[in-house]
């Protein structure tokens, strides 16, 4: 046996099948779904933007909006489930109502030029109600990022701003928070460490204990446990990991955080030590990939 | 040139899609992440048309690009799922990348997966897609002897960690259809 051995496929089995081939179906629904992208991207203001803002206008009622003249996409937009205004690089949200319909917050995120849905996702209890994602499955322009920035002074359900590049064109799909069913992945994992400084008792003070010692508080609480290994790779602190399966991970390991990812399961992640190289350890299944912004 | 852009591409596509999607499909545990890589070198190869080298260089180049999309693929994060979805439904169907199986756990496999990133890169490479020093040297961007040290001392490397392993190396990395 060699290495050669352990490639997973090999060209010459792959070509054999109507997949492995440019002609197969797959194939050549990406070639064309790829040709069809305009080769140079063009930054320039949205006609579709546009469409979205005035058919918003026109349809509702009950209301705030506030535009620029002659059609550019409105700046500010209200309805019974939340607020926008947006800036520069950026768009300001309140939800005023967390339980109205997904497609409220849907009219209002493309009122104001996103090609937007919104959808429930399933969260942890302290979620339920906040914005989940955003979700980005088309093209994303590299190099720059969307950031989410929670609001504590608010006194509607959730405040915050979402900062994403001018004239985002891609679709978007915004979560907001429900609450997850037992056992249901969360949308968004809840770190149960450090605790809040308001009650420094409280919380699971997992952070710099040893894997072993949050193994057993974690089997004494019934929960599930998965294991994330991270290594810091760079001098400013950034890294990568992966998930780890629990015969490889040594009890003596520190604990970096632990996150609940579900009513009964918990993820454990461990800032791998300078005795462990990096990417050394045999990488486990990744856990689902989420499904809510697709349901 | 003298080829309009369209006609380029789809050569550039026909001649090195089978291989793109090997390499992709070796180094992701999912066919979704793969086809998400296919589907994101070949829309950076498109977009940066221009950029890409005549012939069998092209192949080299995607290899390139395709490393780094798949360095900065983010665990679950699938950013072509409309483009892919008849490729990813097609490689459900297919046995052969369906039932493929997972991590290798032979001790060859283990100890393999254990060598530095760029170790396992640079013999896949050697092993996997069948490239010689100056074709990976185009790959990773660096100069041929470059890419003749670091393979000689990831093979080393490699060497080492079977010995320790207690495994006998003299076949394991006698590397298929290379000098190496």
């Amino acid at each position: 046996m060699n290495i050669v051995d352990l490639a997973r496929v090999r060209d010459e089995e792959l070509v054999k099948e109507p997949v492995g081939r440019p002609s197969g179906t797959g194939a050549r629904a990406l070639l064309e779904s790829i040709m069809a992208e305009e080769r140079t991207p063009v930054r320039r203001p949205s006609v579709r933007r546009r469409a979205f803002g005035l058919a918003a206008v026109a349809t509702l009622a009950a209301v705030l909006v506030v535009g620029v003249p002659f059609g550019g996409p409105v700046t500010e937009y209200a309805n019974a489930a939340v607020s926008l205004k947006t800036g520069g690089n950026y768009i300001e949200v309140v939800i005023n109502d967390p339980e109205a319909d997904a497609a409220a917050f849907t009219e209002a995120f493309r009122a104001v030029g996103l090609d937007a849905e919104v959808k429930k996702a399933p969260v942890a209890p302290e979620d339920v109600g906040k914005l989940v994602g955003p979700v980005l499955p088309g093209d994303f322009p590299t190099g720059t990022g969307v950031t989410i920035t929670h609001e504590d002074n608010c006194a509607s359900a959730w405040c915050g701003k979402i900062s994403m590049p001018v004239h985002y064109t891609g679709k978007v799909v915004f979560g907001i928070g429900r609450p997850a069913a037992p056992g249901e992945r969360y949308a968004t994992p809840v770190s149960m460490s450090p605790p809040p400084e308001s009650d420094p008792l409280g919380g699971d003070k997992a952070r710099g204990k040893r894997v072993s010692e949050v193994r057993t508080d974690m089997e004494r609480l019934g929960l599930k446990i998965s294991y994330l290994v991270m290594w810091q790779l760079k001098p400013d602190g950034s890294g990568g990991g992966y998930n780890v399966d629990a015969e490889h991970i040594d009890g003596d390991w520190t604990v970096a955080d632990v996150r609940k990812t579900a009513s009964d399961a918990v993820e454990v992640m461990i800032q791998a030590g300078p005795d462990v190289p990096p990417n050394s350890l045999p990488q486990a299944p990744p856990p689902p990939a989420a499904t809510w912004w697709q349901d | 040139m003298g080829v309009d852009p369209g006609s380029r591409f789809e050569e550039i596509y026909g001649s090195s899609y089978g291989q793109l999607l090997g390499y992709a499909l070796r180094r992701c545990l999912d066919p979704d992440d793969a086809a998400d890589v296919v589907a994101e070198t070949f829309l950076i190869a498109w977009r940066r048309l221009e950029e890409v080298p005549e012939g069998d260089e092209a192949r080299l180049w995607l290899f390139g690009v395709a490393r780094k999309v798949l360095a900065n693929q983010r665990r679950g994060e699938r950013r072509h799922e409309r483009r892919t979805a008849a490729l990813r439904a097609e490689l459900a169907a297919t046995p052969l990348v369906a039932d493929l199986p997972g991590e290798d756990l032979s001790q060859l496999g283990q100890v393999f997966r254990a060598l530095p990133e760029d170790d396992r890169e640079l013999l896949a490479l050697v092993a996997w897609e069948r490239l010689d020093p100056g074709q990976i040297a185009r790959v990773l961007g660096i100069t041929r002897n470059a890419a003749r040290v670091r393979i000689y001392r990831a093979r080393k490397r490699f060497a080492r960690a079977l010995a320790a392993a207690g495994i006998d190396h003299s076949r394991a990395v006698a590397l298929e259809g290379s000098g190496l």
